[in-house]
């Protein structure tokens, strides 16, 4: 027997963490609001039940406002799931149950996974299970996600479920509202083609003004004027009596909770005690001190991921200078011990001696983000970002930036105006993913020596602060209008667990291994072929060789050569490309591959490598990033401008880095 | 005012102006004198540690502040100050112990002159400096969300 299930709930409430539990997936889990943007597949088996599970991203209500809010309600409208199971927040149960109530109502075979129990004990909450069940009408597991408790329970209910629908408890509102229901029910039941729907949910939503649900009844009913004429004259008759009707019957549903509530949970408060969420975010979010600390932790982290990483990038190097030397000892002919030392060895050394970098910086992300930490800086940039123009929920995606900004586009669906979300998703390029971090890790050592830890640390805060005056001039420009407000949900605090922490990391930076392994070495070795063609010639006639000569005269005001060039237009394939690509372009003329440090000091000084590096920040981001600029925008349009707008950024930035420096005696 | 709240204060302000003072320095230092290869402390001075030092010293100021009036709140300011003390403490503590790595056990040139007190960034004694302060706070009754 199959069984199709789909997991839903509000917003960090451990829906992932269940889907991880159950399926056995490594699906990315995080302590803050929006995680999940899209659905994802899995399945388990319990006794002979085959239950495929499919993963929504969070929703509060059944009423859509954002892309993936959409995508959850209408999975669970048009995909009809045989169960779906509802992971209620246990330490948070009033707020959560309005879902709960909400899938009832359009008549789900619903089954409560009540999460978080450990969390609600500590909150002194004492849940009466049986009762709450009789009250709702349907079964209820408690559960405890990171701890997997209550995961075969919650599979012996789903088959059970499966097997035999629950009769969930009706929620009936006051008489004015049920009759209105009832009417526009009898109204839309004329019509065949909604007879799949459940009629009074339609009629509810109808009520509420739900613009989906109303433009998709309007289609079936050909927008028949007689019949929205006496929709219209039974909500505008509702509105006299109540005022809003979504406000009304959004009490009627907390009225029901409330009497829920009143009977089936207690807490149990001493005064006298501090909860140390209230006490932490006194500070963290302080009007004045909430933005300085946010500096201070970000430098830590990146003096941590420079300093930390620092000898096992060393233990690295010289693995594969060892190796290099090896190869070129051994192998013949010359050409080819010079494609495996001087091509691969050196080109993928050069990139790898990086991945400690790139694995401390995410190891220290992913303890910010479980803690809790990464939803009140969206908080305290809130005021900042309103006051030139963007959205506060805005600095999530941007703040995920920091690991790939393919994942942190994604991550502007949970933004419900579209100019904010279209805003965010073009700047959020400007944002430094761990891509970048070889270029400013490999250039902050040999110039900024004592000091490389804040000139990476200034080049994240350069980025923070193009995306702001971006987004300003984005507003400003093309997309006029104030922003829409700022509500989010604050996670509690938590101590990130090992498991978790280290899981995070590995999923961030297992991607980087895969790209070094791949692609990278791909466009390694057309390069080092690029090189030698014709092979023997000096480096200069070769093809990269006229290719960049073709391109210097572009770089020359900023004080780069050639092979600088040639570097950044491979940069466009994949960020990490540039390092290897100097490695491979240096590595030609000088044949020792453990260091770079000397041609580069020779071809550049501390200034140009500065403007560098804020460069390499800004300009294009790579073809993966177009390519989910375009998917997300769904416009060729946006991502020409996303192309062209970073490219001049970039020159103009570095021309003025170049320029202010050299006014000021900075060499 | 209590006498225990009046030593609190007086111990959280003096925290406060250490914090300041060596914030200040190292930012002064960092742009001044580094910049110019004089070196007097062992240690390569950097204006955004300064500046992390000082945000401390803020918190330790409005810890200051409420112990006059609110204490609970005082108690939470001198919570996350000592924890960011004991942030950076640890940051810099690490880049001791990697330093230590390249000089030991690398054998890295670049390091053949380090010692443990090169790396002997004042943010570690400073943070030596709130201990006493975790003691008031263990007198509190916590709830762990």
């Amino acid at each position: 027997m199959i069984v199709r299930v789909a997991l839903v709930g509000n917003p960090n409430v451990g829906k992932s963490v269940i889907f991880n539990n159950l399926t056995g997936a490594h699906q990315y889990v995080g302590n803050w609001p929006g995680v999940t943007v899209e659905k994802k597949e899995g399945k388990c088996n319990f006794d002979d039940v085959e239950i495929h599970i499919t993963d929504l991203p969070g929703i509060y209500s059944l009423t859509a406002n954002s892309i993936d809010e959409l995508i959850a309600r209408n999975f669970i409208i048009e995909e009809k799931p045989d169960v779906v199971i509802d992971i209620v927040d246990g330490s948070n149960i009033e707020r959560n149950l309005y879902l709960t109530l909400q899938l009832i109502e359009l008549g789900a075979n619903v089954v409560v996974a009540l999460n978080m129990m450990d969390l609600a004990k500590e909150k002194s909450y004492e849940i009466d299970i049986k009762r709450l069940e009789e009250l709702l009408g349907v079964p209820i597991v408690p559960t405890v996600a990171p701890k997997k408790e209550g995961m075969t329970e919650l599979c012996e209910k789903v088959a059970t479920v499966a097997k035999r629908k629950v009769s969930a408890t009706k929620i009936r509102y006051n008489s004015k509202l049920e009759d209105a229901i009832s009417k526009v029910a009898s109204i839309l039941s004329s019509y065949p083609t909604l007879q799949k729907y459940n009629m009074r949910w339609l009629a509810i939503k109808i009520l509420e003004d739900d613009g989906e649900v109303i433009r998709y009844v309007k289609e079936i009913s050909e927008n028949d004027p007689v019949v929205w004429d006496k929709i219209e004259d039974i909500k505008a008759e509702l509105n006299k009596e109540f005022g809003d009707v979504i406000v009304a019957m959004a009490d009627e549903r907390y009225n029901v909770i409330s009497q829920i509530v009143s009977k089936a949970v207690k807490r149990i408060t001493a005064e006298e005690e501090v909860s140390i969420t209230d006490m932490i975010d006194e500070v963290l979010t302080h009007k004045y001190l909430g933005i300085p600390i946010f500096l201070a932790i970000m430098w830590t982290v990146f003096q941590f991921t420079f300093t930390v990483a620092a000898p096992f990038s060393d233990a690295i190097d010289m693995f594969f200078a060892y190796t290099a030397d090896l190869a070129r000892s051994y192998l013949q002919p010359e050409w080819f011990a010079s494609l495996i030392a001087d091509g691969i060895i050196s080109g993928l050394g050069f990139v790898l001696i990086f991945v400690p970098n790139i694995f401390m910086m995410f190891l220290a992300l992913s303890i910010l983000e479980d803690s809790g930490y990464l939803a009140r800086v969206a908080f305290i940039m809130d005021r900042i970002m309103h006051k030139l123009g963007l959205h506060g929920r805005s600095f999530i995606p941007m703040l995920l930036g920091f690991g790939c900004n393919v994942p942190a586009i994604m991550a502007t669906r949970t933004i419900e105006n579209e100019n904010d979300r279209l805003i965010t998703i073009l700047v959020n390029p400007l944002m430094s993913c761990s891509a970048r971090l070889p270029v400013y890790v490999l250039f902050a050592a040999v110039f900024f020596s004592g000091i490389a830890g804040t000139v990476i640390f200034s080049m994240y805060v350069l980025g923070i602060v193009l995306a702001i005056l971006m987004a300003l001039l984005f507003r400003k420009t093309l997309f006029p209008g104030k922003p829409s407000p700022f509500i989010m949900e604050m996670p509690p605090y938590l101590i990130p667990t090992a498991r978790s922490v280290l899981s995070h990391m590995w999923l961030r930076g297992s991607k980087f291994l895969k790209k070094a392994g791949t692609f990278i070495v791909g466009g390694l070795i057309l390069i080092w072929a690029m090189s030698n063609v014709p092979y023997g010639a000096p480096v200069e006639e070769t093809l990269i060789g006229q290719l960049g000569h073709l391109l210097a005269p572009i770089f020359a005001p900023l004080g780069w050569d050639w092979r600088i060039a040639v570097a950044l237009f491979f940069g466009f394939i994949a960020k990490e490309i540039v390092v290897g690509s100097l490695g491979v372009l240096y590595g030609i003329e000088n044949p020792d591959p453990t260091t770079l440090y000397g041609p580069l000091r020779a071809a550049m000084t501390p200034l140009s490598a500065y403007a560098l590096m804020a460069f390499t920040l800004i300009y294009v981001p790579c073809i993966a990033t177009l390519a989910t600029i375009k998917q997300e925008t769904g416009s060729i349009k946006w991502t020409l401008i996303a192309l062209a707008y970073e490219l001049i950024l970039a020159y103009v930035v570095a021309l003025i880095i170049i320029s202010i420096g050299s006014l000021v005696g900075i060499v | 005012m209590n006498t225990r709240n009046t030593i609190l204060t007086v111990y959280s302000t003096i925290v406060g102006i250490a914090y300041l003072v060596y914030g200040i320095g190292e930012i002064f230092y960092s742009i001044s004198l580094n910049s110019l290869g004089i070196f007097i402390f062992p240690f390569w001075a950097d204006p955004i540690a300064g500046f992390s030092l000082i945000v401390v010293s803020m918190i330790f100021f409005t810890a200051a502040k409420h112990l006059s009036s609110d204490h609970k709140k005082a108690y939470m300011y001198i919570f996350v100050g000592i924890l960011l003390a004991a942030l950076l403490a640890l940051t810099h503590v690490s880049v001791m112990i990697a330093n230590w790595a390249e000089c030991c056990l690398l054998l890295n040139e670049d390091y053949a002159e380090w010692t443990w007190f090169s790396d002997l960034n004042p943010a570690i004694p400073l943070f030596a400096l709130t201990l006493p302060l975790i003691q008031p706070l263990r007198k509190i009754k916590w709830k762990k969300v």
